[in-house]
Order: structure tokens, then C-alpha cells, then sequence
């Protein structure tokens, strides 16, 4: 029964599909939107070229592409549901329910694909409920092969520590993963180090850090990157340059991690991007900014039209991006964060917490 | 504990179990199992005291919160209880659309 119903969602999915082709050689933009929307952009035409209805769906929010870019998977259904959907005519071809064990609710904080595009990593919260309480079990890793299918069941599943909300997989393969420190996973044998400590670093004069680090902007440049806030201790409580702002990076190709101190905290800062380059970057959520990089200081800062959560950049450097929040992709000029313009959804559907991926086609 | 007093039968039976270790651990969770068992008071003010760095409009910040659990106190459980409580599109033009929800009989 259950079969037959996703049957005819995926017709239905199908059917709601633009009828262009994604161009070979193109760089595009995959986003989702609430309450059960996938859109494929050209963004550098300014234009939405596919739209495809997602099966059981609320609020998508993390996407994670297959490395072909042929396949976009959609963590969605209040989090509970892995969703592949294939972008040329919108088929549903994998689908896991994270609630895979009797008696438990699961929610999903980050999932990432290996290199290969066989297997995918979720990171599950597991919850059993009873009538009086909630009783938390312990989070695990469960590796899901992407030939699964539509009920797909784990392979192979591993205990991990709480706190976390954010996997990466590097290039060669090993998992990374950010919570309260940084880990770095085998998902042979579920074995973990801590591998960057934050919530536990041991930084001279520096408090412990925060960060908010959620959104995955590597695609176009190889390096993991978020702000991240922490406090001078050995200045004065009423000093603001006490409250400092950094830059922590992962590069997915040499595994090093990297952290510069830019400013003073006088914003709130979502997301950031490196430029291809690496030698600018950019921060974004009430106000988009340019970072140097080879010294690190702030070089502009301008004020946005509204909350941003998200910040991209276009493979050839030139274009920076903010997404999430409401229906709007705003589009900026990397040299000098002018706008250049802005791509619309179709019925102006709220992305909310929904993410972008760069793809190349 | 002088100065708590049980007022449901749950209660009560805790305050008669003299062995502590007879209570089962109670410890904050990772996240959350649905948008009741989340409490996250602050959003009223920044983290400079003010309100110029809260998500602008407050419309903007709506799902990215409530859809993950984030505004518990101040939407409806659309985890769980009202799903489709938020079914609404353009939220930013909208959302005097949003409707109070109700126990239901």
C-alpha cells in the first residue's frame, strides 16, 4: 500500500516538473523550500528551470548531491526522511526513514555522501516516547546504501557522541564531523577522535567558542568554513574588542583545519563562503561582508534587505549568494558586494532552514 | 526541596522515594523529540542586549526556527501536534494568515 502510494506521488512529482534539460557544462543551483519543494536553478540566467514536488514532505532543510550531481537528497518529513530525487524528471529513487527501529522517533542533524556516491551518512537523535517522558537513546551513525531503494535499511550503524549537527565527508573519503568538538569518523568501524577540540580547545587568553555552523558552502571551493565567536579573556569585560569574530576552516582535500580572527563582534553572523581562491571570503545574515583573508580584517559590509542564512559563491568567483529565510536568492559582485540581482521561487514558497548546493552539469 | 512543593501524583511519589538513585537520570537532550520538550527562552533580545541583530523581518527567522524546534513557546508543535499549522506560502505578506491553534475534543 505503501508502495502504491509513493507510485503515484512520483508520478505526481514527475509531472510537476518543468519540462527544460539541464545543459551540460552549466552551473546550477539546488534549493529546497517549505513545504515540499526542490527547485533547480540557473542562476547565472537568473532562472528557475526545474521544480519538482517532494513525496511526504515538510520542510526540507539539509540537501546533500550525489557526486555526479545527477541526484539530490532531501533530509525532509519534520526531519524524520532521507529523499533522492533524481533532477532530470523529478523520480523518486531513494527514500530511508530514519525511525527505523520500534518505538522511536528520529530526527536527522547532518548527513553527508561518501565520494563514491554508494553510501550515505546520517547522523540520527533517536528518541523513544513514552505517555509520561521521553527517553533520550544515544545518537548513532547509519550508513544507508543509495541503491536502497524506497525503504532503504541501514548497513551498518555506530554509536556517536551527542551535540553534533554537521557531517563532512573529505575527498578521501574519511567522515568529519562538527558538534561540541570535531571529530573525524571510520565508517568501517564506527571508531572516533576528537580531531579539532572547540568546546574543549586549549587556546591561550581565549574563551570557549561558539558557533552556528549548519550550512554546507564547499561545493565551489573544497573548504568548509563558518564563523565562529569566542572572547579575549585577558581583556577587559567592558571592552568589545574582548568579543572577537573568526574564521574556522576545514580543507576537504588536505584534512587541515584552519582559524583566523577578523573583528570584533559587533554582528550576527550565520554562514560564510571562501572565494575559489582563498583569498577573500564572505559572511552573511543581517548584513553581507567581505573578508581578507591574507590579513585578515573586514574590507565592506553592507547592510541586506532582509535575514539571510546562507552564503555561496559561484564556481567562477565572481557572484556571491545568501539564501534560506523566505522566498528570495539574493546575488551580490564578489569585487565590490554590489547586487546584481535576485532569483524569485515560483509562489514565493519560504525556504526556512532549506540549504543551497552549487552542482555543474 | 523545601520550598517545592508536588502537585501532581507524579510529583508526589518522587518526593517519597528516599533512595536517590532509585530516580532515573534526568539529562538535557542533544535535540529534540518534538517541540514541547524544547525550551529556548533569549530570542526576545540579541546577544548585545538589543533587538537590531534579531532576524529581520521576524518572518524571515519563522520556519527556520519552529521548523527545527527552535520557537516552542511561541508556535504551535508542527513536529507533532499541528502539522499543518504553517501551510502557508510567502510568509513575509501572509502571516496574519497564521491562526491560533486549540486542544483538541
Amino acid at each position: 500500500m505503501k508502495i502504491f502510494k509513493i507510485s503515484i506521488i512520483l508520478t505526481i512529482a514527475a509531472l510537476s516538473s518543468l519540462t527544460a534539460s539541464l545543459s551540460y557544462g552549466k552551473e546550477y543551483m539546488v534549493v529546497g523550500a517549505r513545504p515540499d519543494k526542490l527547485f533547480v536553478i540557473d542562476i547565472k540566467a537568473r532562472k528557475v528551470v526545474k521544480s519538482f514536488t517532494i513525496p511526504d514532505s515538510t520542510g526540507p532543510q539539509n540537501i546533500v548531491m550525489s557526486p555526479d550531481g545527477k541526484i539530490a537528497y532531501v533530509v525532509t518529513n519534520s526531519l524524520r526522511s532521507i529523499v533522492g530525487i533524481e533532477l532530470e524528471e523529478g523520480k523518486v529513487v531513494f527514500r530511508a526513514n530514519l525511525n527505523y527501529k520500534d518505538d522511536e522517533r528520529t530526527w536527522n542533524y547532518g548527513f553527508d555522501i561518501s565520494p563514491d556516491g554508494s553510501e550515505i551518512y546520517s547522523y540520527d537523535i533517536p528518541t523513544k516516547i513514552y505517555l509520561d517522558r521521553y527517553e533520550s537513546i544515544d545518537p548513532r551513525l547509519s550508513v544507508f546504501k543509495t541503491d536502497g531503494g524506497l525503504d532503504a535499511k541501514p548497513s551498518r550503524e555506530f554509536p556517536l557522541p551527542r551535540r553534533i549537527h554537521l557531517l563532512i565527508t573529505a575527498k578521501s573519503g574519511a567522515l568529519y564531523a562538527m558538534g561540541w568538538d570535531f571529530y573525524k569518523i571510520d565508517v568501517q568501524t564506527g571508531k572516533y577522535d576528537v580531531v579539532y577540540p572547540l568546546r574543549h580547545w586549549k587556546k591561550e587568553n581565549l574563551s570557549q567558542p561558539d558557533a552556528l555552523a549548519f550550512w554546507p558552502s564547499w561545493d565551489n571551493n573544497g573548504i568548509f568554513s563558518t564563523p565562529i565567536t569566542y572572547a579575549r579573556t585577558d581583556m577587559a569585560e567592558d571592552n568589545m574588542e574582548r568579543f572577537r569574530t573568526g574564521l574556522l576552516s576545514f580543507d576537504l582535500k588536505t584534512e587541515k583545519f584552519n582559524l583566523i580572527d577578523f573583528q570584533s563582534a559587533p554582528e550576527i553572523l550565520f554562514s560564510s563562503v571562501f572565494h575559489p581562491a582563498r583569498k577573500v571570503a564572505f559572511a552573511a545574515y543581517n548584513t553581507l561582508i567581505k573578508i581578507d583573508l591574507v590579513h585578515p580584517h573586514t574590507i565592506k559590509r553592507i547592510d541586506l534587505d532582509h535575514t539571510y542564512y546562507q552564503t555561496d559563491i559561484s564556481a567562477d568567483g565572481t557572484e556571491v549568494y545568501v539564501a534560506g529565510t523566505t522566498c528570495d536568492i539574493a546575488i551580490y559582485a564578489t569585487k565590490d558586494l554590489s547586487r546584481l540581482g535576485q532569483v524569485r521561487l515560483p509562489e514565493c514558497p519560504d525556504m526556512g532552514a532549506t540549504v543551497v548546493r552549487m552542482i555543474h552539469k | 526541596m523545601k520550598h517545592l512543593k508536588p502537585l501532581n501524583k507524579k510529583a508526589h511519589l518522587l518526593t517519597q522515594t528516599d533512595d536517590e538513585r532509585a530516580k532515573e537520570d534526568v539529562y538535557a537532550m542533544q535535540s529534540v523529540a518534538g517541540c514541547t520538550t524544547s525550551t529556548d527562552p533569549g530570542w526576545e533580545v540579541d546577544p548585545f542586549g538589543s533587538v537590531a541583530s534579531l532576524c529581520q523581518p521576524m518572518e524571515a527567522d519563522l520556519y527556520g526556527c519552529s521548523d527545527p524546534c527552535w520557537w516552542p513557546a511561541s508556535v504551535p508543535d508542527t513536529v507533532n501536534t499541528y502539522p499543518n499549522w504553517s501551510k502557508l506560502e510567502d510568509t513575509r505578506h501572509n502571516w496574519r494568515k497564521l491562526q491560533a491553534v486549540f486542544p483538541e475534543e
